[in-house]
């Protein structure tokens, strides 16, 4: 009979961690992650500079005046300024989706889960407010407020709030149909309850695979944002900031380009690449399969 | 003695559109649906799809709230109870659901499942109570599958937990929505012959919901035929099975393929085969909602809406009943 | 008697999974005569979709693989027939129907469209003329104001109304054999028998020769000529109708019988049910199947694979078949 020859019985989360490090892919994107983080941890402990420092070696390819990735056009040594630009982008982009996240989870939820007038309110809301052009509304903000930290993540958090939200919503609102919510409620079960024990710890994983992809948006859009000029600004390292000020060395040291051109795709490569073997391993269809 | 009586349960779905959700019409899912559940037996209740027999098992047990209509379970009107006390109630009146993959919490174990509505109620403080123990027993679940998780199992099983889950605390009453349809032929009569256990050894009345025939003949002991919202015959099992006096009855009956192919040759000539669809609920007939199918009907029939009286053995409602 | 039209000889069938091998079908053998109805019975994973669907090429190949045997349709052999051809086959001389109606049908496009579309596939017709043909497919099959109907998308119909669409597809080219893949199990009974007096009633007339498959005993009672029950990916019994209900000689089609609840019984008995569930196929079973549920299981069981034996215009696939007294005292 089933269930007898299963051998060991696995959690949910078991499973899911299983699964995850079963695919080459998750690793790879993993790998990468973790060696990005080291260097931010330790870029600025390991090298000799800060980031505004401002040398004699001008435009120094890598390798050079031990300086291990070279010179910007001011002098200031690239390795330091891209691990604290790899640091600025993961800071500002947990940030941004932390905060959508816990918006996400409560408004989503509140609709979904409650639905009449209160899921319409708040839907036709999040439908009023995705229609304004994102890049408008961070011009907006930093032309007004100035281009500091908490600008910029509040930037960012007005146009990444509702993704998370509807997302939430949709998943409450099927999992609340399920016959075992509905069986919770036939035992006696209070709401408190059942949001908790029933409908949470369902409604949840398929959202995580969005905080992923959302983490890794918000690390471009900052970065985007800074390129146009509209997010952080000189002398802020930000790996955006980077791009945009090597546009005029690009033909003579292209390198000034390619370094924080690549940390920036690789960043958010990997966060991508993790996204993708997190959501085969969320796969409810595949739980206990390899 | 009478367990749950239903008097003139109503249930309207609204039919909303556009961007303010304003209601345009009305599903008529359940429309004046009255009928009695006496201590130990079983009645079946069966239809085909949008009869409302669903709908009225929800309705029961209050998972939906009716739209009017009056029910009382020992003498007690539960249909205006307010949520509290209604949640004090369920542990006598439980359910058993039809998709045995869907009616099984994937992140909970086969033990906390059982165990919930005993730690709801405050009968036992954990999983590990005797209790979840005993009635796995009884519902031919093995002690070691108390620690694995629904997708471990086939569907007979998953439906085994259910039941156990159903019967943990005991309750008086149990309504099952389509136990065995999603079930294989020999998995099925598996399940029938635990039920029928379970109700002789704990002395349970059950409301048997079901579209498939032999299924309700095999395990009820009266029988209600619902058509688009209404009771259109009611008795005991036999009588409405041998001689039914409603003509969708004797249609439905007429349809229902016997695995006896001598039999099926002989009712070839004698099957009622039904013209048309089934209306839509949210526009059913007007006078009596089966006559758009029917063979006797008449403008009578257009007109009058039939009401379900005792014509010889049977509750049947049709003005023209033989 | 007539050569058979269709014949699926010892078709074995083998799905490559992360979890390894899962022999679906381990030995089926169905022989189908033109204009004959033929009930293929079983349960969920007993394989019977596999073999239909393999008639006409349709699993994805990976990951099922085709080890052994052959498919022969008038003659040819489908499994080695090149796509090109099979696409001919499919629709022209084969047709199939499929349980769900909803998802069979395209959506965007009408009734009308989708039937005139196989038509002209198969027949060098214009488009005027298919759409008359599409019309009187739909009124043959009993669908009401069929010419305004024509027009209609597939969410506008029924479930029945559905799969009658379904069916005047499938016949609009006059195919020799028609497969119906359980076809009124998601339909009410009340519908169900109108669809079953459609299928019948169009392949006598046609002489189309039809494979239903189903879990359904009592829908194939009513309307096949010969039935063959699987179980576990093999054929275990195959006999002519009346024969097989009233003297099943396999173990398996005994016991199914007797747990089937019977609507005309007086007395309220128990019903025999057979113990267990259907096997895991993951690496194939050695001996018989079904053993490990069998009452009447002996050592021999397990270890050595029953052969189909013929049983005088029937065959069945058990041990105990070679003892005389085992065939009487069964029923």
């Amino acid at each position: 009979m089933r269930g007898e020859n299963s051998g060991v019985s696995l959690s949910y989360w078991q499973d899911v961690r299983q699964r995850f490090f079963a695919n080459k892919i998750s690793i790879i994107g993993l790998l990468i992650l973790v060696i990005l983080v080291i260097l931010a941890i330790f870029g600025p402990i390991v090298s000799r500079y800060s980031s505004d420092e401002l040398t004699a070696d001008i435009l120094v390819g890598p390798f050079q005046n031990g300086h291990w990735l070279g010179t910007d056009d001011l002098g200031r040594d690239i390795f330091t300024r891209v691990t604290d630009g790899i640091r600025l982008s993961l800071t500002v982009a947990l940030i941004v989706t932390l905060i959508s996240v816990l918006v996400g989870v409560s408004l989503g939820g509140i609709a979904g889960y409650f639905g009449g007038w209160v899921d319409n309110l708040i839907s036709r809301f999040i439908d009023t407010w995705q229609v304004i052009p994102f890049v408008l509304i961070g011009f907006a903000v930093i032309s007004v407020f100035g281009s500091s930290f908490w600008i910029v993540v509040l930037a960012l958090v007005l146009t990444g709030w509702y993704s998370t939200t509807r997302l939430f919503r949709a998943s409450v609102m099927q999992v609340k149909s399920l016959d075992y919510v509905e069986a919770a409620r036939a035992s006696g079960v209070k709401t408190s309850r059942i949001i908790l024990r029933h409908i949470g710890p369902n409604a949840i994983p398929p959202i995580i695979v969005v905080l992923a992809f959302t983490i890794a948006g918000s690390i471009l859009s900052e970065s985007v944002y800074a390129f146009l000029g509209v997010g952080f600004r000189e002398p802020t390292p930000s790996l955006g900031v980077m791009i945009s000020g090597s546009r005029n060395y690009l033909t003579d040291k292209p390198f000034v380009f390619f370094i924080p051109g690549s940390v920036l795709v690789l960043l958010t490569l990997s966060i991508v690449l993790i996204g993708d073997g997190l959501r085969d391993a969320l796969d409810p269809k595949m739980r206990g399969s390899k | 003695m009478e367990l749950l009586k239903v008097e003139n349960l109503v249930k309207k779905f609204p039919i909303q559109r556009g961007i303010f959700k304003r209601t345009v019409g009305q599903i008529h899912a359940v429309d004046g649906v009255s009928l009695t559940i006496n201590a130990g037996e079983t009645v079946g209740l069966v239809g085909e799809s949008g009869c409302g027999k669903s709908t009225t098992a929800r309705l029961i047990l209050r998972l939906l709230e009716p739209t009017s209509g009056k029910i009382s379970f020992l003498g007690e009107d539960i249909s205006s109870l307010d949520s509290e006390a209604m949640r004090n109630r369920r542990k006598e009146l439980q359910i058993v659901f039809q998709d045995p993959y869907a009616s099984l919490n994937p992140r909970m174990t086969i033990r906390q499942i059982i165990a919930e509505p005993l730690i709801v109620h405050r009968m036992a403080d954990s999983p590990n109570d005797s209790r979840v123990d005993e009635i796995m027993e009884l519902c031919g679940l093995s002690k070691d599958f108390g620690n694995r998780y629904p997708h471990e199992f086939s569907g007979g099983q998953r439906q085994r937990v259910g039941i156990a889950r159903a019967l943990v605390t005991r309750p008086k009453l149990v309504v099952l929505d389509e136990p065995v349809s999603a079930l294989d032929v020999s998995v099925q009569a598996q399940i029938l012959n635990l039920l029928d256990d379970l109700k002789s050894k704990f002395d349970l009345s059950y409301l048997f919901v079901a579209h498939d025939l032999s299924v309700i003949s095999h395990i009820s002991d009266r029988v209600a035929v619902m058509y688009l919202g209404k009771i259109v015959e009611f008795g005991d099992r036999q009588d409405v099975f041998e001689n039914p006096r409603h003509p969708y009855t004797q249609a439905l009956l007429s349809a229902v393929p016997l695995a006896d192919p001598k039999e099926e040759r002989k009712r070839k000539k004698r099957r009622i085969v039904l013209s048309g669809e089934i209306p839509s609920p949210a526009n059913p007939p007007s006078g009596c909602r089966f006559r758009t199918r029917c063979v006797k009907a008449q403008s009578k029939c257009e007109s009058q809406e039939p009401i379900l009286e005792l014509k010889g053995q049977v509750l049947t409602a049709c003005h023209f009943a033989e | 008697m007539s050569e058979p039209i269709l014949h699926i000889d010892d078709l074995h069938v083998n799905f490559n999974t992360s979890d390894g091998v899962v022999k679906a079908i381990n030995g089926a053998s169905l022989k189908l005569n033109p204009g004959e109805i033929v009930g293929l019975v079983g349960e969920s994973g007993s394989g019977k979709s596999v073999t239909a669907m393999s008639v006409l090429g349709l699993v994805p190949k990976p990951p099922a693989t085709y080890p052994m045997g052959r498919i022969l349709w008038k003659g040819n052999d489908l499994l080695t027939t090149p796509e090109r051809d099979l696409r001919e086959i499919r629709g022209g001389e084969i047709s199939m129907i499929f349980q769900d109606p909803m998802t069979s049908l395209n959506p965007v496009y009408t009734i009308g469209h989708q039937i005139s579309e196989m038509i002209r596939v198969h027949q060098r017709v214009s488009v005027k003329k298919a759409h008359e043909l599409a019309i009187e497919m739909m009124e043959l099959v009993g669908v009401p104001k069929a010419k305004q109907r024509v027009d209609d998308y597939p969410h506008q119909f029924s479930g029945g109304m559905r799969q009658r669409a379904m069916i005047a597809m499938a016949l609009s080219c006059n195919p020799e054999l028609l497969i119906a893949d359980e076809p009124t199990t998601a339909l009410d009974v009340t519908i169900q028998a109108q669809i079953i007096e459609i299928i019948e009633k169009l392949a006598r007339e046609r002489n189309v020769a039809v494979l239903l498959i189903t879990h359904d005993l009592g829908v194939v009672a009513g309307v096949c000529d010969r039935i063959s029950v699987m179980y576990a990916g093999r054929i275990v019994e195959e006999a002519p109708v009346d024969e097989l209900f009233e003297r099943p000689l396999m173990p398996y089609t005994w016991g199914l019988m007797r747990s089937i609840p019977k609507m005309n019984s007086k007395i309220r008995t128990k019903l025999h049910t057979i113990p267990g569930s259907p096997p895991n196929l993951l690496g194939g079973i050695e001996g018989c199947a079904f053993a490990s549920r069998c009452d009447f299981a002996i050592e021999k069981c397990e270890s050595v694979v029953p052969e189909l034996a013929d049983f005088g215009g029937r065959a069945a696939r058990c041990h105990r078949l070679e003892e005389k007294s085992f065939q009487e005292n069964l029923n």
